[in-house]
């Protein structure tokens, strides 16, 4: 086996596995940001994408986008009625309103088992994309080429609606201070709605087409909500650009460190998590961003 | 435009503002001082719905919006420029103004309607600092842009809270013309300071709060005729024999003085405790 083989394949899959995980992780960062709402079901939206994709694809295109269309369309619902559940919530504290997100998480997951079956579930993508295509010299899977371009193309417009829209402008402020926010006559329980309603319209999105890398089972929600908190944690709460860099490096920790160091790759992510919050620990401010008093 | 009726206020598991009565007449200034803790901040954010109200009410020209969110009292005419500037530290001076830009609100309210180049016009500080962050610029811009964000909600009532702290006097003797232009436009102004003889310079009125109570009561005429309402109540807060009693008073607004003469006699008229 050449150096080809051994860490670049690796490699592009752990920039695969890392944008798949962005997708998800974005909304969830955002949420956390914007509003204090941990939405502990953000994995769970994921999950119906993917079952989603499981059960409508059948090989052709028009199932594809039939199932991408219903992973969004019940993720932007789905984050819509979290966002409802929780407003009452609001003025007994984040924690009353993360514990509602993880018994609603709990309760859909033991639907979504007696629905399809304890089993994994896999979807059937059009034979165009089973195609390996050359990567260095070597066949690699066609399907996870697309999905980085896809990805990479949903990522560069989330970041430009967040940087470069009015909506996006109102989303930072909120992050920065919502009390100013609301003082400039925006609601900010609607930009929390509709938050929770894009992000779950990401994870769902991300769910239907990360079927094949991540696919449907009992366990995809806990891990994908897991590895989401990870990146979270890891890149700044609140901060996009952060879980970007986090998502990529936990992608890689997921593939390439299993290669490089495979007696510690169980503990690496932990490991990586520990060291940046004793490190965030010392420099104090800055865990949680928020109004300047 | 805005008048307080025993209102009483404050942050969970206290009240800081102990049924403050309060009127502010549109294109007049009132001034509220009182030391840290007098409960100045407490009154603006109640008023702005920052703060919940626990007993009184607040009317905006008539229409009680006391239990109104603080967005809905935003679109309502409430314009905030907090203490601190706090402006959005990852908002360009531009997204700051995007994101506070409501227009065609008041049609035929005699409050100008604002729009950014007209905001620019106004703080021109602002126009080469467009595609800053908030956190890069200095405390004069912040204050600058905090003003700026207020005005473009088209405001009816403008609250600042101690918009001179922290700055240069020359800074702060900006903030004051620009308090008196916008009075001047049609505004109705809450200022706040813990200093009394700073708002004097501009304000019509004076609200001396001591341990979220008012100290006494005065208007422009009858602080001319016996300045020892005003001067008793300042001198309690001011020297920090903090009590219970609240003064509003006017200072002497002689047709010919300008604000820097009032300021000047009002400090001699109270030992000049500034």
């Amino acid at each position: 086996m050449g150096p080809v083989e051994t860490y670049l394949i690796p490699a592009v899959n752990g920039v695969a596995y890392g944008l798949l995980l962005f997708v998800v992780a974005a909304g969830l960062t955002l949420a956390f940001g914007a509003a204090g709402v941990l939405n502990l079901a953000h994995g769970t939206l994921y999950a119906v994408g993917a079952y989603a994709a499981a059960v409508l694809t059948d090989g052709s295109w028009l199932a594809l986008a039939a199932a991408v269309a219903a992973g969004t369309t019940l993720g932007a619902a789905a984050g819509a009625g979290l966002a409802v559940a929780v407003a009452p919530l609001a003025s007994r504290g984040h924690l009353s309103q993360a514990l509602l997100t993880f018994g609603i998480a709990l309760v859909a997951g033991a639907l979504l088992v007696l629905a399809f079956g304890a089993d994994d579930l896999r979807p059937v993508v059009p034979p165009v994309l089973d195609q390996p295509v050359s990567l260095a010299g070597r066949a690699y899977p066609g399907y996870r080429m697309a999905f980085i371009a896809v990805a990479a193309v949903l990522a560069v417009a989330g970041w430009a609606v967040l940087t470069r829209t009015r909506a996006g402008a109102r989303l930072r402020a909120m992050v920065d201070d919502p009390d100013m926010l609301a003082a400039v006559g925006t609601n900010p329980r609607a930009v929390l709605a509709a938050v929770l309603a894009a992000g779950g319209a990401a994870a769902g999105f991300a769910g239907a087409l990360g079927a094949p890398i991540i696919g449907a089972g009992p366990r995809t929600a806990e891990m994908v909500l897991l590895l989401s908190l990870v990146i979270v944690v890891l890149g700044g709460l609140g901060s996009v650009p952060g879980a970007f860099v986090a998502a990529i490096f936990v992608g890689q920790v997921q593939s390439l460190g299993v290669v490089l160091l495979p007696g510690l790759a169980p503990y690496l992510l932990f490991a990586a998590m520990a060291v940046v919050l004793l490190g965030r620990h010392r420099r104090s401010s800055g865990v949680l961003p928020g109004g300047h008093r | 435009m805005l008048r307080l009726d025993s209102l009483r206020a404050g942050y969970a598991g206290g009240t800081a503002l102990h049924g403050v009565h309060l009127e502010v007449a549109a294109g007049t200034v009132h001034a509220i001082a009182g030391a840290n803790g007098a409960g100045k901040t407490t009154l603006v954010h109640a008023v702005a719905g920052l703060v919940p109200v626990s007993a009184g009410r607040i009317l905006l020209d008539g229409e009680e919006i006391t239990t109104l969110p603080s967005h809905r009292r935003a679109r309502a005419g409430v314009g905030l420029v907090p203490q601190g500037r706090r402006v959005f530290a990852s908002l360009t001076v531009a997204e700051h103004l995007a994101i506070a830009h409501r227009s065609g609100r008041h049609r035929g309210d005699p409050v100008s309607t604002w729009n950014p180049s007209q905001v620019l016009r106004l703080l021109p500080q602002l126009a080469s600092r467009l595609r800053h962050r908030g956190h890069t610029l200095s405390g004069g811009e912040q204050q600058m842009l905090a003003i700026g964000r207020a005005l473009l909600t088209q405001p009816r009532l403008l609250l600042l809270d101690e918009p001179a702290e922290g700055l240069a006097p020359r800074l702060a003797t900006h903030i004051h013309d620009l308090i008196t232009t916008l009075a001047g436009r049609g505004l109705g102004v809450v200022v706040t300071s813990p200093q009394p003889a700073l708002p004097l310079a501009v304000a019509d009125h004076i609200t001396i709060l001591a341990a979220g109570r008012q100290r006494a009561t005065a208007t422009g005429p009858e602080i001319a005729a016996d300045p020892t309402p005003l001067h008793r109540a300042l001198h309690h807060t001011t020297t920090g024999a903090v009590a219970d009693r609240t003064t509003t008073a006017t200072p002497p607004a002689s047709a010919d003085a300008t604000g820097h003469e009032r300021t000047r006699r009002i400090s001699t008229l109270i030992g000049g405790s500034t």
